[in-house]
């Protein structure tokens, strides 16, 4: 039986999901959810996810929300096949990678999630985007790219010289952030710049790309 | 071997570490960090945590950063030890993930906020923003409603049992009803109250309070 994604292509957590089902090359449907019309708000959605977010997956009798956990367990269920996202035969390259998704998690998102917000979303509700909120978190955003500079000048990616989640969890929010003025963030980090340009540049992300329209609404 | 943990026995996120040791029965070395000293901003420490946030564990010669990367890490590593905090199957793993994502995604940061406001800024001698902590109090109050919609139908958040989802939340309610007067957000609830009550009267937490001198 095939996976059922519950979701919408624009979106950067669905994105983060389906970017992870490409490398695993792993079939699913994407059912689309209807954020205009609050179909995410409501039941039957939020018997799915009482958070009233998307994505959630369904594979057989197994429901799943939250996007890191489902592509977590995407890159288990599928460890076999596709590319290795997690490296599950070393114990401490593992350990690594779970490091540098919570670093995404609790360093890098909270940073860029209100700048992408400002500049896509609050335009949507009538409001122009507000600069001290879009300057308040360029500013701890560039201290997070600081210490991946560093990182980044040590080693390939994220978590070692191998490709994994960790980077892939990156991709969706960056992807919407480089259409921003406040691209040049990464721009001005050459290891942080050649990462997202070989990170972006693979197929199973640009698959999903294609499909992250929102900034084109907008115009 | 014992594991060091770098950071003060009082902060949640250090805690939240402890925890999973006590749980696990791991030695452990508590090497304290003077958060108010501002230590965890000083070149030394920023060598272990880059971000320059506790905790950070050493471990022998492997060393780690992140609270929820470091308990997934141990959970893990001691598996077969102790109370299974992971889940048994990839679809329970799965589950116990999803709860911890909501743990960090949904909670903390209200939790994070609400506290900050209302504690840890007077505290300094500063005021905090009564606006925020309203705010940051009336989407804690939606988030609780669905965890006693979860736990009305099972005894912990991932399901029948005590798993890394239930104990990440340990330090952060803590706070909120020892410290921030938020009491009243976990009793008003009844299976809430009674998940509550059930984890925060583990051994291992106990544990942990004694040492943090509560």
């Amino acid at each position: 039986m095939a996976l059922k994604l519950y979701g919408a292509a624009l979106s950067p957590c669905t994105s983060r999901v389906m970017t992870c089902l490409h490398e695993k090359e792993a079939d699913f449907e994407l059912v689309p959810v209807d954020l205009f019309a609050g179909e995410h708000k409501q039941l039957p959605f939020l018997a799915k996810n009482p958070f009233g977010q998307i994505p959630v997956l369904e594979d057989g009798d197994l429901s799943l929300f939250e996007s890191r956990a489902i592509s977590v367990y995407v890159a288990e269920k599928f460890k076999e096949t596709g590319n290795d996202l997690i490296r599950h035969q070393s114990f401490k390259e593992a350990a690594e990678v779970k490091v540098w998704m919570e670093v995404e998690s609790q360093q890098y998102h909270p940073a860029i999630s209100p700048i992408i917000f400002q500049f896509f979303a609050a335009p949507l509700q009538g409001k122009s985007p507000d600069q001290a909120i879009i300057d308040e978190n360029a500013g701890k955003l560039g201290k997070v790219l600081d210490v991946y500079e560093e990182k980044l000048s040590r080693t390939k990616y994220l978590a070692g010289d191998f490709y994994s989640l960790a980077d892939l969890f990156h991709l969706s929010f960056t992807y919407y952030f480089m259409k921003t003025p406040c691209a040049d963030l990464i721009n001005e980090r050459p290891h942080v710049k050649a990462w997202w340009e070989d990170i972006s540049s693979r197929p199973a992300f640009q698959k999903v790309a294609s499909a992250m329209n929102f900034g084109e609404k907008m115009n | 071997m014992v594991v060091k943990v770098y950071g003060p026995v009082t902060a949640a996120c250090p805690q939240r570490v402890l925890t999973c040791l006590l749980e696990k029965d791991v030695d452990f070395e508590i090497v304290h960090i003077n958060l108010d000293a501002c230590d965890h901003k000083k070149p030394d420490f920023l060598l272990r945590q880059p971000f320059g946030q506790v905790p950070a564990i050493e471990d022998a010669d492997f060393k780690l950063f992140e609270s929820r990367a470091i308990i997934r890490y141990y959970a893990a590593k001691y598996e077969k030890r102790g109370p299974n905090l992971l889940g048994n199957s990839l679809e329970e793993r799965a589950v116990v993930d999803q709860w911890l994502e909501v743990e960090a995604h949904n909670f903390n940061e209200l939790v994070y906020n609400l506290v900050l406001q209302l504690v840890i800024l007077p505290r300094m001698g500063k005021q905090g923003d009564s606006a925020l902590a309203l705010s940051c109090q009336q989407k804690l109050d939606k988030v609780f409603d669905v965890y006693e919609q979860r736990l009305s139908g099972s005894a912990y958040l991932a399901g029948d049992s005590f798993t890394l989802a239930d104990l990440s939340h340990l330090p952060g309610i803590r706070y909120l009803v020892e410290d921030a007067g938020m009491g009243h957000l976990v009793s008003q609830r009844k299976h809430v109250n009674a998940w509550w009550e059930t984890i925060s009267n583990r051994p291992a937490w106990k544990k942990l309070m004694k040492l943090a001198g509560y």
